[in-house]
């Protein structure tokens, strides 16, 4: 053997020790994963914000917590009722200690709706969960009283908003002291072992938890922003489990022997966005280029010629590679509330035009459409295919795509005419209130309609159904709501994403749920 | 020498301020954070709390003399997205930008002076020719490529080393350092190579043109006419001679290795500040966008500082008062 096939020999054999996961100890459970985006604080009350929410509920947990159905599950309530209408009867679980050994008590939903909107420096607080809550009795040490000021028929989902606090344990906490690790401390099924902010967050699992045994001893979470090194990481067996896989990856990770892709349809909705309340709207330009005096978005009939044409079964299938569901209203599939009997959106040229014509514009106008680039999968490519759409009925269409602060900031100050927008809810209840309502800054409503679009007939059916506690009659309000925003073409709505996780099969099983939450909740060992 | 010092502190002050300026003007043009950052479902009463409480609905010149004056007290305001100081946030990433940068700098200056100094002594061999032509590979692949390129090969194919974090860290005076571990050693291969790459060629190059600017002249020639031996000729004739623009670049260089190693970061998964401020441009966190530039050009006039000192051991004709 001369020097040189040693010394191969010898990287060969330092290579094979140092494969990853190679002297993996065999027996504890532990899940890796590489997430996209880290959370910002592990104070719970800190950041209203899914990639954070994600991250906290393996730690903290409120009232309720929210199968991957999206329907309300007792945590750590066991029961809740509405007594009167402004009155909710809620029996605490018995028995659960926070991390550190401290009991959860009734004393402590006072405490933690006390903490919520006076948590300072917070940019983004859960105050609107709370705001409305005027005290909280207690009944017996397992029974509250949750009097409100006004009916609120979303008080149980705002109760699955809410981590609870010991108010024994983080009486004058600070945000710092979260993030140090040193009072974050939960009754959640994990317990923190190490955080260090946008790069990893340890836990361990905690055997004392009320809901028996948690599913992993340890969950590391790696924090990868890049989507190729996310792959790659997977790939090199670092992580087990990656969320947000870009769709052109897809197809090469499923066939991938070691490799599952999981996925499951999201709440997020795609839509565009119409100025339709202005009389003139900055966008929207006769056939040579001059700001048309008459703005032609305020015709209904226009926008539902718009909404006609586009081929979303294209981008569904091609630009998303499969990896959606063509919209029929502004609800994904999941959603509990949405309206039935919805008739699919079907691309329609003819009858399009013929829409158009009848509003005075045969030979149609011209507008841009604004995107944002980056803020969903693909999202500056499906403004082109809607502007293909739309130019197709001589809607002569240019799109722009702008970063997406730029874009959220200036679709709020009004400076567009459509904007290609995504929300994201599990109610019908809360996406018309925020996109369908006009917007009321005394009340809250239509905080998202930056349009104005304004309908007297959703706003009177939707304050009736937000003050309205019977499911049937809240239901029968929101979907005659939907059926008259659709009618009115007050949007035109796309598709709904589906969301994806790839991992590796011989570790770990991912339920996928309609939240796209990452968390070790919906992972199983393999 | 004084007089020198005080002017380039004065001229940094007016820079950092000028740039404070430039960045408020800049971030309230992109958009408004509030907008970013606040939750879906927040209501507009929360809203507009909140814009309240950050002092966001004042006019913009009120609001930058308030950051100036808290400036003043040394206070250089908290981040919106991490409700923590802005400083302290930096200085938590910065330890791992620095061992990047650092590992990235000793690389570039092990490699690329030694072959340098190769292909300009032997500039017609074959090795020295190969080596020039695998600079020109280094200088003009994007960072990106190659980080994936070498994540493929080196974490995928053979699985040798990992593509992404830091690894096992020391904490060493309170700062935790990934270098003092196998493990964070590891960790830290592939992202350094790929970030020296560029710097590797650069050097290398104004190695080589050195010593091919050094050799023809009457020193070196009548150093080897008095007898002297070659290691000697190379090791303090030539060299020392050709440092002077070596050592500018790297200077430079190093700051850039700091300031903009963001690419590398990402690829990498490397939690340092270069992650941090595209983070921080993206939710538009002005106080942390600030206090990362002013660092970054604090470093940059740092930095030349130390580099014109440099000169003045290198080289005894230069004089810093001249320079001024």
């Amino acid at each position: 053997m001369d020097k040189r096939q040693f010394m191969q020999l010898a990287l060969a054999q330092g290579a094979l020790s140092m494969v990853p996961g190679a002297a993996f100890a065999q027996g504890a459970r532990e899940l890796r994963f590489g997430i996209s985006v880290a959370p910002t604080s592990l104070d719970p009350h800190f950041h209203d914000l899914f990639t954070n929410t994600q991250a906290l509920l393996q730690i903290y947990q409120p009232l309720l917590g929210q199968a991957p159905n999206g329907t309300l599950i007792p945590w750590l309530a066991t029961s809740w009722k509405v007594v009167d209408d402004t009155t909710w009867e809620v029996k605490l679980r018995q028995g659960v200690k926070f991390h550190d050994g401290t009991p959860f008590e009734a004393e402590d939903l006072a405490f933690t709706y006390a903490r919520v909107p006076n948590v300072p420096g917070a940019i983004a607080p859960f105050t609107s969960n709370v705001r409305d809550i005027k005290g909280v009795e207690i009944k017996s040490p397992d029974t509250v009283h949750i009097k409100l000021g006004a009916p609120d028929p979303l008080f149980d989902y705002k109760m699955c908003q809410v981590c609870m606090l010991s108010r024994k344990v983080h009486a004058n906490a600070t945000t710092a002291d979260f993030n140090s690790g040193k009072l974050a401390i939960g009754t959640g099924p994990y317990k923190v072992a190490a955080f260090t902010p946008g790069e990893k967050l340890d836990l361990v699992g905690n055997p004392e938890y009320w809901g028996g045994k948690p599913d992993w001893d340890k969950v590391n979470a790696k924090y990868i922003v890049d989507a190729g090194a996310r792959i790659a990481a997977l790939k090199a067996g670092e992580v087990d489990l990656i969320d947000a896989v870009p769709v052109q990856d897809i197809a090469s990770l499923q066939a991938d022997r070691k490799l599952a892709v999981f996925s499951s349809p999201a709440f997020l909705n795609i839509y565009l966005t119409l100025d339709s309340a202005r009389e003139v709207s900055p966008f929207v330009f006769d056939n040579n280029g001059q700001p048309l005096k008459k703005n032609p978005l305020q015709d209904v009939r226009v926008r539902r010629a718009l909404m006609v044409a586009v081929d979303r079964n294209a981008i569904v299938n091609r630009l998303m590679a499969g990896q959606g569901t063509v919209a029929d209203q502004l609800a994904a599939v999941p959603v509990s509330d949405r309206a039935p009997g919805m008739p699919p959106l079907k691309q329609d040229i003819d009858e399009a035009k013929r829409l158009l014509k009848q509003a005075g514009y045969p030979d149609g106008f011209k507008m841009t459409v604004h995107a944002s680039n980056g803020w969903f999968a693909n999202d500056s490519k499906v403004a082109q295919a809607v502007a293909q759409g739309f130019s197709r009925i001589g809607v002569k269409t240019d799109v722009e795509v702008l970063p997406t602060a730029v874009l959220q900031s200036k679709a709020r100050g009004r400076e567009f005419s459509c904007v290609l927008t995504a929300l994201q809810s599990a109610y019908v209840l809360v996406l018309l209130r925020y996109a369908a309502m006009t917007p009321n800054t005394a009340t809250g409503d239509g905080a998202l309609n930056h349009m104005h679009y304004s309908n007297p007939k959703i706003d009177t059916l939707m304050t009736s159904a937000l003050k309205e506690m019977n499911l049937d009659k809240r239901k029968a309000m929101t979907n005659e709501a939907m059926r008259e925003y659709m009618s009115d073409a007050g949007m035109i709505p796309l598709f709904n994403i589906k969301s994806n996780w790839a991992g590796r099969k011989d570790r770990v099983i991912y339920s996928a749920d309609a939240m796209s939450r990452t968390s070790a909740f919906y992972a199983k060992p393999a | 020498m004084t007089a020198w010092l005080t002017r380039r502190l004065v001229q940094a002050f007016f820079i950092v301020l000028a740039m404070t300026a430039i960045v408020f003007v800049a971030v309230s043009v992109i958009g408004n954070p509030v907008d970013v950052l606040i939750s879906p479902e927040a209501d507009l009463i929360e809203r507009d709390q909140v814009i309240k409480s950050f002092g966001l609905d004042q006019p913009l010149w009120r609001q930058y003399l308030n950051f100036v004056g808290a400036l003043a007290h040394g206070n250089l305001g908290k981040s919106f997205v991490y409700g923590e100081s802005t400083f302290k946030v930096i200085l938590e990433r910065m330890p791992a930008t620095f061992e990047l940068a650092v590992s990235a700098l000793l690389l570039s200056i092990a490699l690329g002076i030694p072959l340098g100094l190769y292909a300009g002594l032997k500039p017609d061999s074959l090795v020295s020719k190969a080596i020039m032509g695998a600079s020109i590979l280094g200088f003009s692949l994007p960072t990106f490529w190659v980080g994936l390129l070498f994540i493929m090969i080196f974490a995928v194919q053979l699985g040798w080393l990992p593509s992404t974090g830091r690894g096992e860290t020391v904490t060493v005076l309170g700062v935790p350092w990934s270098f003092l571990t196998v493990d964070g050693l590891r960790h830290l291969v592939l992202p350094a190579v790929t970030l020296a790459l560029f710097n590797i060629s650069l050097v290398m190059r104004l190695t080589r043109a050195g010593v091919r600017e050094v050799l023809p002249q009457e020193y070196i020639k009548f150093a080897r006419a008095k007898g002297l031996k070659e290691s000697r000729v190379i090791s303090v004739h030539v060299f020392k001679n050709i440092l002077i623009p070596v050592v500018t670049v790297i200077g430079l260089e190093f700051a850039s290795l700091i300031a903009f190693s963001v690419v590398t970061e990402s690829i990498f998964a490397w939690p340092g500040m270069g992650k941090l401020i595209i983070d921080s441009i993206n939710k538009l966190d002005r106080p942390m966008i600030v206090t990362y530039l002013m660092m970054i050009v604090v470093l940059f006039i740092t930095i030349n500082l130390v580099v014109d000192f440099l000169y003045t051991v290198l080289d005894p004709r230069v004089r810093i008062d001249n320079q001024a």
